[in-house]
């Protein structure tokens, strides 16, 4: 079945472990000491499930679907959604985080010497934490970039 | 490749940018603000047209130099002569100017920053002065050296400039090691790395014949600074077991020098928190100096007034705002100060599931500072135990009651001196509160007192002065009373101070002419709260003895005196006191057995005054087997406060018989929302009216009962009444059916900081009167030019409206209607760091101060909201730290210093604090916010939290509740409670359509609160202009790439689709 895979699958893989990734330093940061302690962003979970399920979805399709007639058509518009929904989540989500954390930084990295002095190296680390999550997102999401311009398969790679 | 994955791929790409530039934007438009700030954009255009405020400037040039003007005479007025020994003042010609602080001065936060501004050395340079080269070389030398070190990062190096031998600018949070004193060592200007003098440096200054040596003496504060009292460090970094305030031995060093090389020594005190003045007034001691001065924290151009008193070519004639202890750590206060934990203050955390609002989230109780957390950060907390007693008025009533033998005033205890067997005034205070010498000679007289005892009444004053000397000056006259202590009092807690100071002014007078200075204050602050027994204000019956005084000190001598106890005073102290005639009044109100309970139990509005914060009693939650004593001048040996934070003191919840009350304040849930109270009108009326319209309504301008008002609030969605009171942001949210303004927030107590002239110009200057040329000297002129301890120390309302005059002008010139912008806290203890923008020790002084600038600024139609009310009385862990006190002292403290800012100038604004009173947030207190401010003292305008920065520890609904208008943040326009997940509030996701349609109580609170903002708004420069939305090149840059993108993916879309029906 190996033998079956495009570029696009190798691609894919990354981008279902980095979407993984990107999840736990996300769930990380909610739960983990400093200042974003218990500060969960909306719909990043939910989406980045929805992600990841799009990634594998689409794989799942390129590998198993029926390629041939109507079912077949039906099953590479399905293909391509949700290639292009993970695409969406995961920027999606990236943003989200940024969205939700601007004011936060704003306080840490913008704070004068006397308010600086009140936040703790576990401000700080969570405040780097939001960014680095929302940065591997929007990687994440950059790298998704890639998967359909190649196929997944190597039928699909080929005229 | 294929076509289709092609297409696939390029929809791929085009769609991420389309999420990126379309959440991008809603991050862009949430920081509208700050984005047109980077850009050097605009989001709104303004027109002015037939304007109802108008500026006293005709340019932006004249009103610069009217700013400059009055920075100038801040300092000059500001400046106090505390100590002038061999006519140490005027200071000569040539100057050998030792310390850092001289060439590096401390400005506190917010500093103009303007290119021109003038600092201590060139305002002596500019007055003629000749700074001696061979001390200014070692200054100059020592602070060019600086090291740079590579600082690793978070995987990224970089380069880090440090100034080693500059002040310590930083007073840390309650550092436990202690705040660095960082005084050039006397060892190091030999250095060749660091001073490069020679050895003989000494002998070559003095040579120089130089007429005083000067030496600057500071101590910093600031936002989130607060001294740990009893540890500092020196140079080196070694522990001094000393207070941070008091001088290290660097700093005695240098005056050491300094002594050593000129015949006469001056030091200038540069701070806001008073610094330990002992060893430099020791009577032959090895620091004694010839003089001292308060400069207080200029800005950036007030030097030149302060060397202008330093030089004689002003009269000095400012006072000072505190009293200068020798020891600052040693006074009740001082006994509860920096906090600590309930002992069991974890109960108070919850679990998942244990809080209804936050059925998913375990929320911790630890104590925080003023950023962040995920706490409801109640577990903190201090108790007031010393009552009024603060500053003066503990040094001073200790000091009448020592002086005749009563209250066990003469124990010991807390006395500074630990050997002293009697307490003793002289061995406390080394300047007391209001004290200021003046160089011209001159004789003051209390000529007349009038008081009207009804309850709109006032305390009218003169003071004749007569200027006794050859050249003319200004002049200070200061008013102070004492009431009568009386059996009622002591029966019923009701404390008095001996002396209180009421109300100042200045004048000029010629050479040997006589003026007088008139003052008046409102008769109510005469009265006393009674929260024990009648529960309101009581004018006590008795005599009052008003006095006129250079300082709180002479103004209790003045009245002892007066009262026939000379002798006992020279008993007491050991040496006479004289008084000269005709500078006390006495005003009899009949029997001390008649206390008046009725007279001052309405405010002026009408409104029923009695207890409204009980609860900030930390007695009402203790069981009475374990309630606390407040400090009474009854016996002051008996009352003296404990530290109730020590273990043997700690406080716990297990101490209440009302825990679960306490537990629940504590988790902030203030307001519980209702479940059956569906709101009748969700949607909002639709009664066909717009913010505009107020103008057609009759009197509703000035009227916030006139039924319009109502009408126009109830057209607000109930959606947008909770999101926008919730979501104040920096910004007012915009209202879709009322049209209202969209007015942005501005800090701060020196002005509009970072705020040039030219800021928010028109299109041109045909069409904007308030036009100034950007590349101009006045288009890049920052106005924030204030400062507020100079402004204290000038003891004058008068320099205050001129001040608030200005800030309002500035206001229409840069088109900002809105600033925080008075900072009226009083300082409690010398050790809170934010005193930096705080006037005085003193709210009465305060008070006066707070009424000069709002009166001033709404002529111009300028909201300036006072802040922090109240009882900020430290940074540390100020977002919820508890503070405990009598409501006595809830009302004659912290609150007076802005009772009449909004009581008798009718501010339009407020920012509360971040701390609780008691054990609820204030931004949450409706005792405080409804009972007080609203109700007694008819504030009808907006009321801000400052910044919100924990969702557990803000409690949005019982701000709402609270009537506060706006939750401050940073966002921008956003009025909504659906943008979290599942169509849920954000940050408080219990706050959604579904909640608050069960919650109509809620929501017509919150129409209230709003159309405290529109009237507010309705009256304020606002109506000057017309603001209309234009799109930003950054905004339309955005928004180009969303709807180009939007089409490439849907084009893409269309292909792919084409692509594979076509089997490709």
């Amino acid at each position: 079945m190996l033998k079956k895979l495009g570029i696009g699958a190798y691609i894919a893989c990354p981008v279902v472990v980095l979407s993984i990734v990107s999840w736990i330093l996300y769930g990380i940061n909610v739960a983990g000491a400093g200042y974003f302690h218990n500060q969960g962003v909306p719909f990043v979970v939910l989406f980045s499930i929805f992600a990841i399920i799009c990634e594998l979805g689409a794989v799942a399709i390129a590998l198993f679907a029926p390629k041939d007639g109507t079912i077949g058509k039906v099953c590479s518009f399905v293909e391509t959604a949700l290639l292009l929904g993970g695409i969406v989540f995961l920027m999606s989500c990236g943003m989200n985080i940024i969205s939700a954390r601007a004011q936060g930084l704003g306080y840490i990295f913008g704070a004068d010497a006397n308010a600086a002095a009140e936040f703790t190296m576990d401000d700080f680390n969570s405040a780097v934490l939001s960014i680095v999550s929302a940065v591997f997102y929007i990687v994440t999401c950059l790298i998704a970039i890639a998967v359909p311009f190649f196929g997944l398969t190597k039928k699909e790679e080929t005229k | 490749m294929k076509k289709s994955n092609l297409w696939r791929g390029l929809t791929g790409a085009s769609l991420s940018i389309l999420v990126l530039a379309a959440l991008g934007y809603g991050i862009a438009d949430k920081f509208r603000t700050q984005v047109d700030n980077a850009f050097g954009t605009s989001s709104y255009l303004v027109n002015s047209a037939d304007s109802k405020y108008i500026s006293d400037y005709k340019t932006g040039e004249e009103l610069m130099n009217a700013a400059k003007a009055l920075a100038v005479r801040e300092g000059r007025e500001g400046t106090v002569i505390m100590k002038n020994d061999n006519n140490a003042f005027p200071i000569g010609k040539k100057v050998a100017l030792y310390g850092t602080a001289s060439y590096k001065p401390y400005y506190g936060p917010n500093k103009g920053g303007n290119s021109d501004a003038v600092d201590l050395v060139k305002a002596l340079e500019n007055a003629g002065v000749t700074l001696d080269p061979t001390v200014k070389g070692i200054y100059d030398n020592a602070l060019s050296v600086f090291t740079e070190t590579e600082v690793t990062q978070w995987g990224m190096t970089r380069k880090v400039k440090s100034y080693p031998y500059a002040p310590n600018e930083s007073t840390g949070d309650y550092d436990a090691n202690g705040y660095q004193i960082k005084e050039l060592p006397v060892a190091k200007f030999t250095d060749a790395e660091v001073g490069k003098a020679d050895d003989n440096w000494q002998a070559t200054v003095k040579a120089n014949k130089n007429d005083v040596a000067i030496v600057t003496l500071m101590r910093p504060g600031g936002e989130g600074a607060t001294y740990r009292p009893g540890i500092a460090r020196d140079f080196d970094g070694n522990t001094l077991n000393q207070n941070p305030l008091a001088l290290s031995p660097e700093e005695k060093a240098v005056v050491a020098a300094a002594k050593a090389t000129c015949d006469k020594v001056v030091v200038l005190l540069n701070t806001s928190c008073t610094i330990e003045v002992g060893p430099l007034v020791e009577k032959g001691g090895d620091y004694e100096v010839d003089g001292i001065a308060y400069i207080g924290l200029p800005n950036d151009y007030q030097f030149t007034g302060i060397v202008e008193v330093l030089t004689g070519a002003a009269n000095a004639s400012g006072a000072l705002a505190d009293t200068y202890a020798f020891d600052t750590a040693k006074n009740p206060a001082m006994m509860n100060f920096g906090g600590g934990y309930l002992k069991d203050y974890q109960d108070v955390a919850t679990t998942a599931g244990q809080d209804p609002r936050w059925p998913n989230a375990n929320v911790e109780n630890g104590a925080t500072g003023s950023f962040g957390g995920s706490s409801y950060n109640g577990g903190w907390y201090i108790v007031e135990a010393e009552s009024i007693y603060t500053g003066y008025m503990y040094y001073e009533t200790r000091y009448y009651d020592a002086v005749l033998n009563r209250g066990n005033a003469r124990d010991p205890k807390g006395a500074a001196n630990t050997s002293d067997t009697v307490w003793t005034y002289d061995h406390e205070v080394a300047f007391p509160f209001g004290h200021g010498q003046s160089y011209l000679k001159n004789t003051q007289t209390l000529k007349n007192v009038s008081v009207d005892k009804s309850v709109k009444g006032n305390v009218v004053a003169e003071i004749t002065i007569k200027n006794d000397d050859t050249k003319a000056g200004d002049f200070l006259g200061q008013l102070y009373v004492q009431t009568p202590y009386t059996d009622y009092d002591k029966t019923n807690l009701v404390e008095k101070s001996a002396i209180n100071f009421l109300a100042s002014e200045r004048i000029h007078l010629e050479a040997g002419a006589t003026g007088t200075v008139k003052v008046s204050v409102p008769t109510k602050y005469l009265a006393s709260y009674d929260y024990e027994n009648a529960k309101t204000y009581v004018l006590d019956g008795g005599d009052y003895y008003f006095t006129t005084a250079n300082g709180s000190h002479e103004a209790v001598n003045n009245i002892l005196v007066a009262q026939g106890h000379a002798a006992d005073v020279k008993a007491y102290n050991g040496y006479d006191v004289t008084a000269e005639a005709g500078k006390v009044f006495k005003w009899s109100n009949g029997s001390e057995s008649n206390t008046d309970t009725t007279t001052f139990s309405k405010s002026a509005s009408g409104a029923e005054i009695t207890n409204k914060v009980d609860d900030a009693d930390i007695n009402y939650y203790l069981k009475d087997e374990k309630e606390i004593t407040y400090l009474t001048r009854n016996d002051w040996k008996g009352t003296y406060p404990l530290n109730y934070n020590l273990d043997e003191n700690a406080l716990a919840l297990t101490d209440s018989d009302k825990k679960d009350e306490w537990v629940k304040i504590l988790r902030n849930q203030i307001y519980t929302m209702k479940t059956d109270d569906e709101v009748k009108n969700y949607e909002g009326e639709k009664n066909g009216l717009t913010f505009a319209d107020v103008n057609e309504n009759g009197d509703a301008l000035g009227d916030i009962n006139n039924n319009f008002w109502n009408k126009l609030a109830a057209e607000i969605t109930a959606e947008e009444a909770v999101g926008a009171v919730i979501h104040g942001g920096s910004v007012s949210d915009k209202l879709t059916n009322v049209e209202n303004p969209v007015v942005g927030q501005n800090d701060g107590p020196t002005g509009f900081n970072g705020t040039n002239l030219a800021s928010n110009n028109g299109e041109s200057a045909d069409e904007d009167p308030y036009f100034v040329d950007k590349e101009s000297a006045a288009g890049k002129f920052v106005p924030a030019i204030n400062s507020q301890t100079l402004l204290g120390s000038a003891f004058s309302e008068k320099l205050a409206y001129d001040w608030g005059a200005l800030l309002g002008n500035t206001g229409l010139w840069t088109r900002k209607y809105e600033i925080w912008g008075a900072a009226l806290n009083y300082h409690r203890t010398a050790y809170n760091g934010r005193n930096t923008e705080y006037p005085s020790e003193d709210p009465m002084l305060s008070n006066i101060i707070g009424r000069g600038i709002i009166e001033a600024t709404n002529k111009y139609g300028i909201i300036v909201g006072p802040k922090h009310i109240g009882f900020n009385d430290q940074e540390h862990n100020r977002a919820g730290i508890q503070v405990y006190m009598t409501e006595q002292k809830v009302r004659e403290t912290d609150l007076r210093g802005f009772q009449m800012a909004i009581e008798d100038a009718h501010a339009l604004g407020m920012m509360v604090a971040f701390n609780r009173l008691g054990a609820t947030n204030v931004s949450g207190n409706q005792g405080l916010l409804v009972g007080i401010f609203r109700n007694e003292w008819n504030f009808l305008g907006i009321i801000s939290t400052d910044m919100v920065n924990n969702n557990y520890y803000f409690d949005p609904v019982s701000s709402v509740m609270a009537t506060v208008t706006m939750m401050a943040d940073f966002a921008q326009n956003d009025a909504s409670i659906t943008q979290g997940q599942g169509g849920v509030d954000k940050s408080w996701p219990f706050v959604n359509p579904t909640t608050i349609r069960n919650d109509n109580t809620l929501v017509e609170q919150a129409r209230q609160n709003l159309k405290y903002q529109l009237f507010a708004f309705a009256n304020s420069a606002l109506v000057n202009v017309t603001t209309t939305r234009v799109i930003p090149a950054w905004e339309g840059t955005i928004i180009a790439l969303t709807v180009v993108f939007g089409v490439l993916s849907l084009g893409g879309v269309v292909m792919i689709a084409l692509n594979g029906l076509k089997g490709e």
